[in-house]
């Protein structure tokens, strides 16, 4: 019975043992730190999913390098989400103050991503030991507003400009800096770098976006051949008809508003995918799919400087193959489709000189293009002012698409009309853009378009300058 | 007494051509699948030059590797000298609709030959890259630039790729070409001094990639592969100065 008895009480102690442990992890939790940051989206577009946003919470050194992935959640929209860092106890610091960033991305389900906060600001610290450790002293309230025009970014109840501030390295003179490196800048409070442009993002994908489609007669993975059903007897070839060498091909874009310069270049990685256009029966041509090349060297494709107005085209040279569809029934080939394709079988590399849209000199048909005045421009717009004599590199790690990179006629089999190759820009942050501005002007300024919206839409750098004027 | 009944071998005879036939049309269409695997391996010429540091070569290419001349038994390419210079100092001739470069950019022009040994057609344009040292770093974006040029008394007289012939130059088979090749050199930041500074790099190797050969030419760097076929060659010639 006593033995009995002794074993209730020790039921009971070790429930309450369980039940004490949450409390005190929670009470131990209150009293050692606030969260860092607060961060709240809400979605006012119909084109954007509710779903899908990643937060991260970076700390950075006071002595440079890169910064410290201190937290990171996933969230939705309608949702506020709190980030705590739990290794500041063991971060030493001089200062009162700790640089964080918060970068809020959003993955659509096209596997592209969306930046839409590259927030940086500094939490003042109280209880230190030594230069160890701390707390800080308020949470970092951060709302993100996305809306049809643009991002809106509000913190501490204080609306603050989506831009870049003059106050960064880059307004320094004669001097060339990066974007990257300037998130590392000294503490400077509700602050945003050069990468908070509401920037798309393209994936990387791989080499061939089309797959096999048995049973089709329909053009598809370029240099195959593939069953009927699952018929090992019974299949189609594409038998190459014609080639094009060194065809020009349009793979970006750049600004200018006159008394600056843009340098484009196509780093390792960055990538173009190129539509595969099918024809059949001597008909037109049309997308059926598409295949992507990547700049696999060591060193980026650079273009000379734009010096002068409105946005040009980059162009550089592909290889272009054209495929005949080949039924093989029982292992006997020969039997020639009227079926085509076109697609690209290789990148020479390469960058002509620099060629205006269209094909003559005028403004770029992406809206709401270059040369407006700065006062028109709208809040949400992504924009910036930039002194004289500055400067930055950005990475340019939004994509274009163009409906006509290129063009194939001379020489077709099977039909008569020429083939027109699409192309979707995959710069992945590989690609940059050097700016340089000169003294012509008191400032000059660089905007985007905003936000990404569809496959058509892209967002663009545009510039201007504080005579709203493109000319040389 | 009836005799045995002698089992008949039809039935084996049926399914031994069924498994023949299945095992022949797996591997038929096995190697129709695989397209043309390239299993060339760096010759030890290129191992040497390569080992120099570059990583240039393309993935999946095979390698044609030379001190001032490669072949691969189709072309033949000569590197006979190179110089930089400045845009002020080159008769660049842009089209109407191009953008010129800055006077003070810097270019390398690298004399190049090109001969068609292969008994098939060809085209050579763009393709060609560069490796330039600045003492032992590297010099980033060196990028091969598609434009046309005159050369007023000066031989080689024309560039390749000219970007008034589209598709690069037509090689019949047992032609030659002498060209200039354009690389264009970026700095941080486009002055004057650059090219005082370019006189100190070094053009370390240059390098063509040769993606196809043979065919019957039409225009344009168009062929026609259906009465002569058209190698997918995947070579890439390394050369050093």
């Amino acid at each position: 019975m006593k033995r009995q008895r002794i074993l209730r009480i020790g039921e009971v102690l070790l429930f309450a043992l369980i039940l004490s442990i949450p409390s005190a992890a929670l009470a131990s939790s209150s009293s050692s730190s606030l969260a860092v940051v607060s961060i709240n989206i809400t979605n006012n577009t119909s084109t954007l999913p509710n779903s899908g946003y990643q937060v991260m919470l970076w700390r950075y050194s006071e002595a440079g390098g890169a910064p410290t992935l201190a937290a990171s959640a996933t969230s939705s929209a309608g949702k506020t989400i709190q980030l705590s860092d739990s290794g500041l106890s063991q971060f030493y610091h001089s200062s009162q103050y700790v640089h964080y960033s918060a970068l809020v991305l959003l993955i659509l389900p096209n596997e592209s991503v969306i930046q839409l906060s590259n927030y940086h600001w500094g939490s003042q610290i109280v209880g230190s030991s030594g230069n160890l450790g701390g707390k800080v002293t308020s949470t970092e309230s951060i709302a993100i507003t996305l809306t049809s025009n643009g991002i809106q970014l509000s913190a501490n109840g204080q609306s603050v400009p989506y831009q870049i501030t003059t106050a960064n390295p880059s307004s320094t003179t004669g001097n060339v800096t990066s974007g990257r490196s300037a998130s590392a800048a000294t503490v400077a409070a509700a602050t945003s770098s050069q990468t908070t442009w509401p920037i798309a993002v393209l994936q990387t994908t791989g080499q061939a976006s089309s797959s096999k489609q048995s049973g089709k007669v329909t053009p598809d993975s370029p240099n195959s051949c593939y069953e009927v059903g699952f018929s090992l007897l019974l299949y189609y070839c594409w038998v190459k008809v014609a080639t094009w060498q060194s065809v020009p091909t349009t793979i970006g874009e750049a600004t200018g508003s006159g008394y600056m310069g843009d340098t484009f270049a196509y780093g390792q990685s960055s990538g173009s995918t190129l539509s595969i256009d099918a024809s059949a029966n001597g008909g037109a041509w049309s997308v059926s799919g598409s295949y992507s090349w990547f700049n696999q060297n060591s060193a980026a494709v650079t273009w000379p400087t734009l010096n002068c107005c409105w946005n040009w085209l980059t162009q550089s040279h592909f290889n272009y193959e054209e495929d005949q569809l080949e039924w093989c029934p029982i292992l006997i080939c020969g039997q020639m489709q009227s079926s085509y394709q076109i697609w690209a079988s290789g990148w020479n590399g390469g960058a002509e000189p620099w060629t205006p849209e269209g094909g003559k000199a005028g403004p770029s048909s992406s809206q709401p293009g270059d040369c407006l005045a700065a006062s028109s421009l709208p809040n949400h717009y992504s924009y910036a002012p930039y002194a004289a004599n500055s400067g930055f590199t950005f990475d340019a790690a939004n994509g274009y698409k163009y409906s006509l990179s290129a063009s194939l006629s001379a020489g077709i089999v099977g039909t008569t009309f020429s083939a027109g190759i699409t192309d979707t820009t995959d710069y992945s942050q590989h690609t940059t853009q050097t700016i340089t501005f000169g003294n012509h002007y008191t400032y000059y300024y660089l905007y985007t378009n905003g936000l990404y919206s569809s496959v058509l839409n892209w967002p663009v750098i545009f510039s201007t300058n504080s005579a709203a004027h493109c000319g040389p | 007494m009836d005799r045995p009944r002698r089992k008949s071998l039809f039935p084996v005879l049926i399914v031994t051509a069924v498994v023949i036939i299945l095992v022949v049309a797996a591997a038929s269409y096995y190697l129709n699948t695989q397209g043309q695997l390239n299993t060339q391996t760096p010759t030890s010429a290129c191992a040497t030059i390569l080992s120099t540091g570059s990583n240039f070569v393309e993935k999946g290419f095979a390698t044609a590797c030379g001190i001032d001349q490669a072949s691969d038994g189709r072309l033949k390419i000569t590197v006979h000298s190179y110089h930089f210079a400045q845009a002020s100092d080159i008769q660049f001739r842009f089209a109407a609709n191009q953008q010129p470069v800055l006077p003070d950019e810097v270019f390398i022009l690298v004399n190049v030959t090109v001969e068609n040994i292969g008994g098939g057609n060809t085209t050579v344009g763009a393709g060609w890259e560069a490796t330039v040292l600045n003492g032992a770093s590297y010099v980033d974006g060196v990028t091969n630039f598609i434009v046309n040029a005159s050369f007023p008394s000066t031989y080689p007289n024309q560039t390749i790729p000219d970007y008034e012939r589209g598709g690069g130059i037509y090689l019949p088979p047992g032609s030659r070409a002498d060209f200039w090749i354009f690389f264009y050199v970026p700095f941080s930041r486009v002055v004057s001094s650059n090219i005082a500074e370019a006189t100190s790099f070094r053009l370390q190797l240059v390098t063509y990639k040769e993606f196809s050969y043979g065919g019957t030419y039409i225009e344009n760097g168009g062929f026609n592969c259906q009465k002569v076929a058209c190698q997918d060659t995947n070579t890439e010639f390394v050369i050093q100065p």
